[in-house]
């Protein structure tokens, strides 16, 4: 459906996107994922047309973007970072200057009242936009993007500054459209992607790190040849239970988290899963398990470990005990910091709604 | 093109935009109307229109300030430019709503040479000739603005560049006694927008006077148009 060739654009000496080739199948979800200026906006404006490459190629349906612009952009439906809306229009004047632009030949009327059901927002359409909320007018840019039924869907961003609840709102609306339609969608957030998407693409300084679906890539940078075990007893027994036991390939004390007990990182040879042994061997010298959890990594450390330094993909780099731990430790905080930030932001949504 | 142009209109009389510019040519030229025609009994409204020449030079500009840098600002521009319409149908759109709240305007001061008729006769060539002479030059400085209206996200940076840049045209023909060049000469006698106007307020209307405005409304849509691709393709 959409097919990108060593796409590259350059700002001066900066290579905004360098040299990246993907394709998107028709009917599919594809998630883009990154940090902020990675180079999702600038990708997704040359998809649709907004800013040329550099360098390279892209085509829709067959047709390239350079050459046949209005073939393309017909079958695209473009929400951009900052939902284009002008503000001094009413939601149904807005939709339907976008109907007139794009030219749509299907009956206006009934065209325009569904999708404003389809995004829910037929209770504002005769509101002026500068008045909704921010979870209004990212719906009314959503609204904007369906106009025209275009086959493929181009979503930059698309929950950024909503808050929790709207946020999930947004989502259904997204897997509901994806249905029927190819859909492209740019994040930073990782849960936000492996929650909508089928296909990840990890993109960092304008290259693409990994594209795969979001439970092979976590897949593919551990196994169950890792694992934490926390155990009760004396610890010297049960150093040495651990250590008679045979395939164990690394062993590693954590920081004791709980009285009484003793954590260990335990690994052994790849493709091996010696947690039934492991186990055993514990419960017969009477040391009880209090807990063993394999060391997946989340799509937030895959995120991390991609998109650190120059880390090549699906690369596992052997990490100290202590940094497993500190980047455990990072993860926690950043999920806590993205909590508070939620509970500002849906505070800050409810004072808009009570400005409605 | 029909869409952009009934969005722009929309947004001219949705905003108080579109009345004061219309209401500020109107007292203007009321006054000037009052003071030389009425007053003196004059049945030539040349006086007026080559008064009105600077009101325009004035209003024009905050006509045509925001038609591309307040899309550029607000993003909408991404919408724009992302759908399947072409660039020349976008400036277009906008040329042609800027010129039609001008001509809006233009057709309102008709009623002075209708109220000359109760005194006195008026000079209907003469009228006439200022009326078609006005309305072109008046649709060259709106071409003249909307193009540097796409150089800026900033209205107001608009507004001003487009002010003096209108203002120098008019001014230009100064030089003409300072230079000998004759390449530099013609392009001078070129840039003069208000020179050509001289013809029409005699009641002359030559189609060479037309097509030289017309060009200077082709030549700044077709850079205007050049300015939003060239911002597509800057690195």
């Amino acid at each position: 459906m959409i097919e990108i060739k060593n796409l590259t654009k350059s700002y001066g000496s900066k290579k905004a996107v360098d040299n990246i080739s993907f394709e998107v199948e028709r009917g599919e979800i594809l998630g883009f994922l990154g940090p902020n200026g990675a180079g999702k906006t600038t990708t997704m404006n040359i998809i649709t047309g907004y800013l040329s490459s550099t360098d390279g190629t892209v085509t829709v349906d067959g047709f390239d973007v350079v050459e046949h612009p209005a073939e393309c952009k017909r079958r695209i439906g473009y929400l951009p970072e900052q939902p284009p809306l002008y503000m001094d229009m009413t939601v149904e004047e807005y939709l339907n200057f976008v109907y007139d632009i794009k030219g749509v030949k299907e009956p206006r009327k009934k065209h325009i009242d569904d999708i404003l059901g389809m995004v829910r927002i037929t209770e504002v359409r005769g509101r002026l936009i500068k008045n909704l909320s921010k979870g209004y007018k990212q719906r009314v840019g959503i609204a904007q993007a369906l106009i025209g039924n275009p086959e493929i869907l181009i979503l930059d961003e698309p929950t950024v500054g909503l808050d929790p609840k709207q946020i999930i709102e947004i989502r259904n609306v997204i897997k509901e459209l994806g249905r029927a339609r190819t859909v492209i969608l740019s994040s930073h957030i990782l849960p936000e992607v492996s929650a909508i998407c089928e296909r990840v693409i990890i993109i960092n300084k304008g290259k693409i790190m990994a594209i795969d679906t979001p439970e092979n890539l976590s897949r593919a940078l551990s196994g169950d040849n890792k694992f934490m075990i926390r155990v009760e007893g004396k610890h010297y027994d049960i150093e040495q239970t651990l250590k008679s036991i045979d395939g164990i390939e690394s062993m590693q004390e954590l920081a004791q988290k709980e009285e009484g007990a003793y954590d260990f990182m335990i690994e052994s040879a790849p493709d091996t899963d010696i947690r039934k042994e492991v186990t055993k061997a514990l419960a017969m010298a009477d040391l009880s398990v209090l807990m063993i959890k394999s060391m997946d990594l989340s799509l937030e450390d895959v995120f991390i470990q991609l998109t650190e330094d120059n880390a090549a993909p699906a690369q596992q780099e052997e990490l100290p005990a202590e940094e497993i731990a500190a980047e455990e430790e990072a993860v926690e905080e950043t999920e806590e910091t993205e909590m508070v930030e939620q509970m500002e932001e849906a505070e800050e949504g409810a004072d808009n709604e009570s400005n409605l | 093109m029909k869409a952009i142009y009934k969005k722009e209109m929309r947004s001219y009389f949705c905003s108080p935009m579109g009345y004061v510019f219309i209401a500020a040519i109107l007292a203007l030229s009321g006054f000037f109307f009052t003071g030389v025609n009425l007053a003196n009994g004059v049945g030539d409204m040349s006086y007026v229109f080559g008064n009105l020449i600077t009101v325009l030079m004035i209003v024009i500009p905050v006509l045509t300030m925001r038609l591309m840098a307040e899309e550029k600002s607000a993003k909408t521009d991404q919408l724009l430019l992302t759908c399947p319409i072409s660039t020349t149908a976008i400036v277009m759109g906008k040329l042609l709503a800027a010129v039609s709240v001008f001509m809006i305007a233009l057709l309102g001061t008709l009623v002075y040479p209708l109220m000359l008729l109760k005194y006195i006769q008026p000079a209907w060539g003469q009228i006439f000739g200022n009326y078609i002479g006005f309305f072109l030059m008046g649709s060259a400085f709106v071409a003249i603005g909307l193009f540097i209206s796409s150089l800026t996200e900033n209205q107001i940076v608009a507004a001003v560049v487009t002010f003096a840049v209108l203002l120098l045209l008019n001014i230009i023909n100064w030089l003409s006694s300072l230079l000998t060049n004759q390449i530099l000469l013609a392009v001078v006698d070129w840039l003069s927008i208000t020179t050509r106007f001289d013809d029409f307020s005699r009641g002359m209307i030559n189609l060479e006077s037309v097509i030289y405005y017309l060009s200077y409304v082709a030549i700044f849509v077709f850079l205007t148009v050049r300015q939003i691709e060239k911002r597509r393709w800057s690195n």
